[in-house]
């Protein structure tokens, strides 16, 4: 066994642990609470193994993994939205599970010396499309906070679940910051499209279509709710939805075209 | 139960203690609601009430927790959980209590508690052990303010001021010698505690308390450790609300007609006020929001009669909340005072054995001293008959006073047994064995 794959074991064994502490450590007990620090812990050891395994192999879905993985972290502390890590932690996972059964290492997809200028492209729309993870994970506990303060279940409620204000402002940065890289992603594909230095092998349509279903699903929650002053209950629904689609979407290019986008 | 019987009941021997009522525990805010009185019906009903059932002693303690009366009333347990129901539904309507008059009947949504079980829950109301948030120290003044409203009505008399006298130096015991009161405790307070669901940091909201009470006082006290980004006090006299802002040393100070251009500034909005009627109404709340950006607005209404108008949670942008659903973020407090809510627990047990212990030597005092005549007359009377027989003319002076010691002994061992009895039961068993000695001796030994 080489490196690469016993890392990714490793990584996929750790966030499939996380997935399953997390959801135990959803209850306010001092048992549950040592399941969600485990959790976290775990998080930790899964996000270190994914990143080298994403350096060493430079495959996409890995570098997608490892920057949903990132992206959660920055969202436990900027906005202390740790229970997020309840929800990527098995998309991570399943991530994980893309890259080792469909996506094997000996076939990369940005492993070609494609210059910095291509680095970048490929850098912000993985992070462009990790953030849109993180934004759906965020949407997810609004609605459920939202619902259980609307229909005053405030005993379900863990004492550490983070307040609807932090999730609303988190929702908002998260979108924007989604909304910013998957822009750059395109501009810098574009550009890179247009002076022409992509490789013939290269099957680049449908990273344009993902990419550009991903943009579009940004733009147009982030114009509803700064043009239509859609409310954040709308916002976190339509986040959820859309995210939805896109995941169907994405395994329809993955499965049912004969390309792979990541 | 009729008038006429229950007023037969109370002229029988011996008294009991009951309370009988409803409280956050047995009923939720609607029915509450419609069961509060205000300190002004409640000295209406006291006289009245109390003469018309004959009562001997009648106290009523109305909060937004509770609406309990307590008293002293004759007759037996069984006889009596009838009678308190019908002088529960009495007081409603003498206090022209309306909404109440549909509870009128089964099931009535109250409980009935007499004997050591009324003793028992005085104790804990008084300690705040029954309150919404245990260990919250405005529960204390209300029982004072039903003990002394009774007394201003003619309706308090020696047993409820024993009773109220323990329980009240039994809570003080509880506050002083524990750690449940330690902490900032009331339902202002969790009040405030609930707004951090809106936002962890409360320094970063803007805050409007409708009402310049005690409990409004107590929630903008709370807010204002926390330097929230503005706190307005909306008030029905404006100058109660200066001078809590005075008080504060921060704030602004409105009237109440200003409270739809305020709503629609605040993030979390804290009503406590005791007025009749709903001051907020799901108009003035969808307009508020509509003027909004989208931050969340709470509205927490910890009144009773309610301040807004339950409809307002159908505003999908504004939380509503009342007393009732404080009720999870106290029990978080809970889990950290335990261990003050069991030590709290025993003192009040202790407490009330005490109480007992003196109540029951109160009634059996009487029937030890009268035994004890009865069996000193009665060896007195015999020794004078006996010894005036001939075969006793012989006897010495020792002899004499060998027998007479002899029957004295037996007579007080007797009388000590008897003592001893009465001592360990309970009232209500210490009243059988009283009448059991009555009808053995054929005497006239009080119950």
């Amino acid at each position: 066994m080489n490196d690469s794959a016993v890392f990714s074991v490793v990584s996929l064994a750790a966030f499939l642990v996380t997935s399953g502490l997390l959801a135990l450590g959803f209850k306010e007990t001092r048992k549950h609470r040592l399941f969600s620090r485990l959790g976290y812990l775990m998080f930790l050891v899964g996000t270190l193994s994914a990143t080298v395994l994403a350096l060493k192999t430079q495959t996409s879905s890995y570098l997608f993994a490892s920057a949903v993985c990132w992206a959660t972290i920055i969202s436990w502390f900027v906005w202390h939205l740790e229970i997020v890590g309840a929800f990527t932690a098995p998309v991570i996972a399943l991530t994980l599970m893309y890259g080792i059964f469909f996506s094997p290492i000996s076939s990369p997809s940005v492993s070609h010396d494609l210059g910095p200028a291509m680095r970048i492209h490929v850098a912000s729309a993985i992070i462009g499309q990790s953030f849109a993870v993180v934004a759906c994970g965020i949407s997810l506990l609004f609605i459920w906070l939202d619902k259980k303060l609307k229909k005053r279940q405030l005993t379900d409620l863990p004492q550490s679940f983070p307040a609807i204000s932090n999730l609303t402002n988190a929702l908002n940065i998260a979108l924007w910051i989604g909304f910013a890289f998957i822009s750059l992603g395109l501009v810098s594909g574009a550009l890179y499209f247009l002076v022409g230095s992509v490789p013939s092998e290269m099957n680049i349509m449908p990273k344009v279509i993902w990419a550009v279903l991903v943009w579009l699903w940004y733009l147009s929650i982030l114009a509803l709710k700064g043009i239509l002053s859609y409310r954040p209950q709308r916002v976190a629904r339509l986040s959820l939805i859309g995210f939805a689609l896109l995941a169907v979407s994405w395994f329809g290019l993955i499965f049912v075209a004969p390309w792979r986008p990541l | 139960m009729n008038v006429t019987q229950i007023k037969s009941m109370s002229d029988q021997q011996p008294f009991l203690f009951f309370c009988v009522g409803n409280n956050h525990r047995t009923a939720p805010i609607s029915t509450r609601e419609s069961f509060y009185l205000s300190p002004d019906q409640i000295s209406a009903v006291l006289a009245t009430a109390a003469q018309r059932f004959s009562l001997r002693e009648l106290a009523v303690l109305s909060t937004c927790n509770r609406c309990e009366v307590f008293g002293v009333l004759a007759g037996d347990h069984a006889a009596a959980q009838t009678a308190l129901r019908d002088i529960y539904a009495a007081v409603h309507e003498i206090a022209g209590n309306r909404q109440a008059a549909v509870y009128q009947t089964d099931p009535f949504p109250v409980y009935t508690l007499t004997g050591l079980d009324a003793i028992r829950h005085t104790f804990k109301v008084a300690s705040s052990l029954d309150s919404l948030v245990p260990g919250e120290t405005q529960i204390t003044g209300q029982f004072k303010d039903a003990m002394n409203l009774a007394k201003s009505s003619g309706t308090f008399g020696p047993m409820l001021d024993r009773l109220s006298q323990a329980a009240l130096a039994t809570a003080k015991n509880i506050r002083t010698n524990t750690e449940i009161g330690r902490h900032k405790v009331s339902i202002s307070h969790a009040a405030v505690d609930l707004a951090k669901r809106a936002s962890s940091d409360l320094s970063t909201l803007n805050f409007l308390i409708i009402g310049a009470g005690e409990m409004a006082r107590v929630a903008a006290e709370y807010i204002a450790t926390y330097k929230p980004r503005s706190l307005a006090i909306a008030n029905r006299s404006r100058q109660k609300a200066f001078e809590l802002t005075e008080h504060l040393g921060v704030g602004e100070h409105h009237s109440l007609d200003s409270l739809p251009h305020l709503i629609a500034r605040a993030d979390v909005v804290i009503s406590a006020t005791s007025s009749p009627a709903y001051l907020v109404d799901t108009a003035m709340v969808q307009k508020a929001v509509e003027e909004r950006s989208d931050k969340p607005l709470f509205l927490i209404d910890i009144a009773l009669p309610r301040d807004i108008h339950p409809s307002v949670a159908d505003v999908s942008e504004a939380y509503l909340f009342d007393i009732d659903d404080l009720k999870s973020v106290v029990d978080g407090h809970l889990e950290k005072r335990k261990d003050a809510l069991k030590q709290a627990t025993d003192i009040l047990t202790s407490g009330v054995e005490s109480f007992a212990e003196w109540l029951t030597h109160r009634e059996v005092a009487p029937v030890i001293s009268d035994s004890a005549r009865y069996m000193s007359d009665l060896i007195t009377r015999e020794a004078a008959k006996t010894f005036s027989k001939d075969i006793f003319a012989n006897l010495s002076d020792k002899q004499r006073e060998a027998i007479e010691g002899f029957v004295e002994a037996v007579s007080s061992r007797v009388t000590g047994d008897i003592a001893q009895s009465l001592k360990k039961a309970s009232p209500e068993e210490a009243r059988d064995i009283s009448q059991a000695l009555q009808s053995i001796f054929g005497k006239d030994i009080r119950p």
